[in-house]
């Protein structure tokens, strides 16, 4: 293999910058085909594994968040449900229009609490996309 | 000319979706244009209406309600002569529905929860409301039907003279059939509403996933650009029963490169992705690296 060869191996990967830097210096120092192929290879394993636990535990923590919201969503849910059942439980059979009333301010309430949770949601993806 | 302004103005309801009250006042014009007065006729258009009505429910067009063409025709006869454009009394009459002094409580068949389960289900939308609103949903449906019933039979209707004039307990009547057909429609929008939402949700969480995978793209891509430049460009491949085109690697045109020194190279570096078959089957998923590339990595080394 040339050398041109193992400088665009050593350009193209996906190792970080001063090991591409520390190789290419090898490279040129002389050092042999069978020695910068070793090291090359031990530095992409390394980033192998490392970028695997990256995103691993970006995905861990990504599920995290969106548990967190799920259960806060559950819970605020389960309050306004808990809410309206004691309301209507209150109100006479025949007042239809206080049952009425009850049922759209429940869904009102329910719409905002689902607009808060896509913010938080999309909030949360933003913040993925923007980390390094 | 009063025809053609007519005509015009008819239209212009029609596009508002006002359609149902055109079609009731055409109805009502072409019973006085045989003989009729006008408040018997709007009267018997109005009675016609619920007699359909009572039709569809009773030949099992039970949960067909909310969509029910006799029910657009009461709800144009009722908008028409009570709405904005006629009385203005609806709002009064729905405030009478809640008055027990005037609205004559109606006995209702038992909520009947499975055919309202067929209901949603019905929907094809994959999920199921709460059970507190399956009992709503149905409890209503068997006011809406009591109401329907009493409103086609009732001899005070059958016999006014002048709608305008009608009994309060007939106004609570509609107010509280409106009332409940508004529940109804109310349940089953916000049901889609909220399947609506979950997969919006679904979708935003996905795109998470995909950005914290992208990181990972770059490792696939190098190791396929590897293997390109070993074994060559395959142009189209059969993989998995599907054409692929690969792409032009710029490992490819190295002519030097040999097979030793980049299988020694792979050889270990592509251990290490074999040896998280968790994240291979992850990005797979993804799209982002394709399991056929995992077999392929497989079979040359």
């Amino acid at each position: 293999m040339n050398q041109e060869t193992l400088l665009i191996l050593i350009q193209k990967s996906f190792l970080p910058e001063p090991q591409k830097q520390e190789l290419e210096s090898w490279l040129n120092s002389g050092a042999s085909e069978e020695q910068i192929l070793a090291k090359l290879d031990d530095y992409l394993a390394a980033e192998t594994e490392r970028r695997g636990e990256s995103y691993q535990q970006a995905a861990a923590e990504l599920d995290q968040e969106y548990a967190r919201t799920d259960q806060d969503y559950a819970a605020a849910k389960n309050e306004l449900e808990e809410n309206l059942t004691r309301r209507l439980s209150e109100i006479p059979v025949s007042d239809a229009v206080a049952k009425d009333v009850a049922w759209q301010e429940y869904y009102d309430q329910l719409e905002k609490l689902q607009i808060e949770r896509e913010k938080k949601v999309k909030a949360i993806v933003l913040q993925q996309t923007l980390s390094p | 000319m009063p025809e053609i302004r007519r005509t015009l103005e008819n239209l212009a309801r029609r596009a508002t979706g006002h359609g149902s009250e055109v079609n009731f006042e055409t109805d009502v014009r072409s019973l006085m244009e045989k003989g009729a007065s006008l408040e018997n006729a709007q009267r018997e258009v109005l009675r016609s209406a619920l007699a359909d009505l009572q039709t569809e429910l009773a030949g099992g067009r039970y949960l067909d309600h909310l969509k029910s063409p006799a029910y657009r025709r009461f709800q144009g006869a009722v908008q028409s002569l009570f709405g904005k454009h006629g009385m203005d009394q609806l709002a009064g009459f729905r405030q009478w529905a809640g008055n027990p002094s005037v609205f004559r409580t109606p006995r209702v068949a038992s909520p009947n929860l499975p055919e309202a389960t067929r209901h949603f289900h019905d929907l094809k939308l994959g999920r199921m409301p709460g059970h507190f609103i399956l009992s709503d949903f149905a409890a209503e449906r068997e006011v809406f039907n009591a109401l329907a019933a009493r409103l086609a039979r009732d001899p005070g209707l059958a016999a006014a003279t002048d709608l305008r004039a009608l009994d309060p307990e007939i106004k609570a009547d509609i107010g509280r059939l409106l009332l409940a057909r508004e529940a109804l429609r109310r349940h089953e929008e916000r049901f889609k509403a909220d399947v609506r939402h979950e997969q919006a949700l679904d979708n935003l969480k996905r795109a998470g996933k995909e950005t914290a995978a992208q990181m990972w793209a770059a490792v696939p891509q190098y190791f396929r650009d590897v293997e390109m430049a070993l074994h060559g460009n395959p142009k189209w491949t059969k993989r998995g029963g599907k054409w692929e085109k690969a792409t032009t690697s710029y490992l490819w045109r190295l002519t030097k490169f040999t097979g030793v020194t980049v299988k020694f190279l792979a050889k270990e570096s592509w251990a290490v992705l074999r040896s998280t078959p968790e994240l291979a089957a992850e990005l797979a998923a993804l799209g982002r690296m394709g399991v056929t590339y995992t077999r392929t990595r497989e079979r040359t080394f």
